[in-house]
């Protein structure tokens, strides 16, 4: 079996413990585990992009600097508890905040788009940022980070039936939004 | 099962086949259910690019990160890889055995020279050296270790023991090389109490700690304001160049321009105009944008597409409206919002906003 395949079917605990061994292949492991989710989870939090850079990178250093002081247990909830106290830290201080959506529009994908996603992505921005919070956050964890229904349940907590209706309920005001634009284009 | 069941459980993935059946079914009863599916679908997947798109974009910046941490832990390739000490240990035992079995081939020998062969003048093969005995045979079962013969098998562990240093009692040490890394890891967590002096944090209302677990502080960067200002620009500034994003949004303007030029359907057209429009916005030629919004606007009146004229009239106004022209973005607001009130549009209240706010200035 390979090392990555070891790796793989490990824990998060599990994984974790080899990089405080100082285990090059499991700090990729565990990196490529949570990049994603925890630049999702500042963004949606922030609302901003450089503040989310900011505290992706701090939350990703202190981490991994302070591995010696996780003891095992439950690594998202500890990794994410690092987050969430950097991101009311920077939320604090960020005076201006940006629209996640100003992020949205500058990604230079423009020829992979075609007319129709064009107008629709607009929208669609718009849409979500004018999402009640209860609805726009089960939604951002869930498309932005990727988190499971237990795990948004966990963090916003909530019970898992009720992520599963606001994330449901998210969708169709969107969809309610979006209505003319996609009866007109289709 | 209810609709919105099915429906949820089809967007998830998670539908068995009955139960898409099912919703087909019902879908073919009601055209309103058959939209509703199929709208939903669509903000499945914008929710889905949406987030692609993000993170994609982020990427650059993630993998900065990477390395800096890379960098400070001060990782050297595959020095701790897994496999390779499992696979190391594995060896080490196989040349154990064949060392083992190797000295008890000359002892039996010996003994049998001495018992009986001994009187009678008998040397035995191998008695005072291994290089004669072939091991293959008994060990054919082991493909690593009837790579070896036996002379090699001896000197291949000598070398090991040499290289990797006896274990501190002088025994070979068994648990350290073929100990899984899990199980070694759940007795060094008990034990790292010591370790815990860092600035401690209270853990969030909303989510279960284990016990003894505590969010650290950074030492170094205790606020992302705390940062160095150097190595914050060095990674932050590279999520994205204007120089390259602007070579880019043009690079976009003139594929989409030949693609409006060449034609098409009236609401291709209008939809390219906007898109257009958006880009030179973006690249702040408020001119360039109006013009072609003003496009946008005509083209979706003649083909009447209400959402598609209000779109464009709004985002005309605000384009005049920086210029300072408010009367003329006043104007276009109200035609917005005329439009936007006879399809009772869920856009409405964003421009009465924008109007709103022009009024105040």
């Amino acid at each position: 079996m390979k090392m990555s395949d070891d790796l793989r079917s490990m824990s998060d605990d599990e994984v974790f413990a080899l990089v405080r061994q100082d285990n090059e292949r499991a700090f990729d492991e565990i990196y490529d585990r949570y990049e994603k989710r925890l630049f999702a989870y500042c963004l949606t939090v922030l609302k901003d992009r450089e503040a989310a850079a900011d505290v992706y990178q701090t939350t990703m250093l202190t981490a991994f600097n302070s591995r010696h002081s996780y003891k095992g247990g439950n690594f998202p909830a500890w990794f994410f508890t690092i987050a969430r106290n950097f991101c009311l830290k920077a939320k604090r201080n960020v005076l201006q905040v940006t629209s996640i959506d100003d992020y949205a529009e500058s990604i230079p994908n423009e020829r992979d788009r075609t007319n129709a996603d064009f107008l629709l992505d607009e929208a669609f921005s718009r849409a979500i940022a004018e999402l009640p919070e209860e609805f726009r956050l089960p939604i951002e964890y869930k498309y932005m980070g990727g988190f499971a229904y237990d795990e948004i349940a966990e963090m916003l907590g909530i019970s898992l039936s009720l992520v599963k209706v606001r994330i449901f309920r998210g969708k169709k005001i969107l969809r309610k939004v979006l209505q003319p634009y996609m009866q007109e284009l289709s | 099962m209810k609709n919105d069941e099915l429906i949820e459980g089809l967007l998830d993935g998670r539908l068995n086949e009955k139960e898409r059946k099912e919703l087909e079914r019902r879908s073919a009863a009601s055209q309103e259910l058959a939209d509703e599916v199929k709208d939903l679908q669509r903000v499945e997947q914008l929710l889905l690019r949406r987030a692609d798109g993000i993170l994609g974009s982020s990427g650059a910046m993630r993998d900065k990160v990477r390395e800096r941490l890379r960098d400070e832990l001060g990782f050297t390739a595959q020095k701790n890889d897994v496999s390779a000490n499992v696979q190391q240990a594995n060896k080490k035992k196989r040349r154990r055995i064949i060392f083992f079995f190797i000295v008890f081939l000359g002892l039996s020998s010996t003994i049998a020279w001495l018992t009986l062969g001994g009187s009678s003048g008998v040397v035995p093969s191998g008695s005072d050296t291994a290089d004669n005995i072939d091991i293959t045979r008994q060990t054919e079962a082991d493909p690593v270790i009837s790579e070896h013969t036996a002379s090699e098998a001896i000197v291949v562990d000598a070398t090991s023991q040499s290289e990797d240093g006896p274990s501190s009692d002088g025994q070979f040490d068994e648990t350290a090389t073929t100990a899984p890394a899990g199980e070694a890891e759940e007795t060094d967590f008990a034990d790292s109490e010591e370790r815990s002096q860092q600035v401690l944090q209270s853990p969030p209302e909303s989510r279960p700690e284990q016990p003894g677990n505590e969010a650290p502080q950074s030492l170094a960067a205790d606020t992302p304001e705390g940062m160095q200002p150097q190595e914050r620009e060095e990674i932050v500034g590279s999520v994205e160049s204007s120089d390259a994003l602007q070579q880019q949004l043009r690079k976009a303007i003139a594929g989409l321009e030949r693609t409006f030029a060449a034609g098409g359907t009236a609401m291709d057209r209008a939809v390219a105009a906007q898109r257009i429009a958006a880009m030179y916005t973006r690249l702040q030629e408020a001119e360039q944008a109006a013009g072609y919004l003003q496009e946008a606007v005509d083209l979706a009146r003649e083909a009447g597409l209400d959402a598609i004229e209000a779109d464009a009239l709004g985002h005309l106004a605000l384009n005049r409206a920086e210029l300072g022209l408010e009367g003329k973005a006043t104007e276009l607001l109200e035609r917005c919002i005329a439009i936007l009130q006879s399809t009772d549009s869920n856009e409405l209240g964003r421009w009465q906003m924008e109007l709103e706010k022009l009024r105040q200035r």
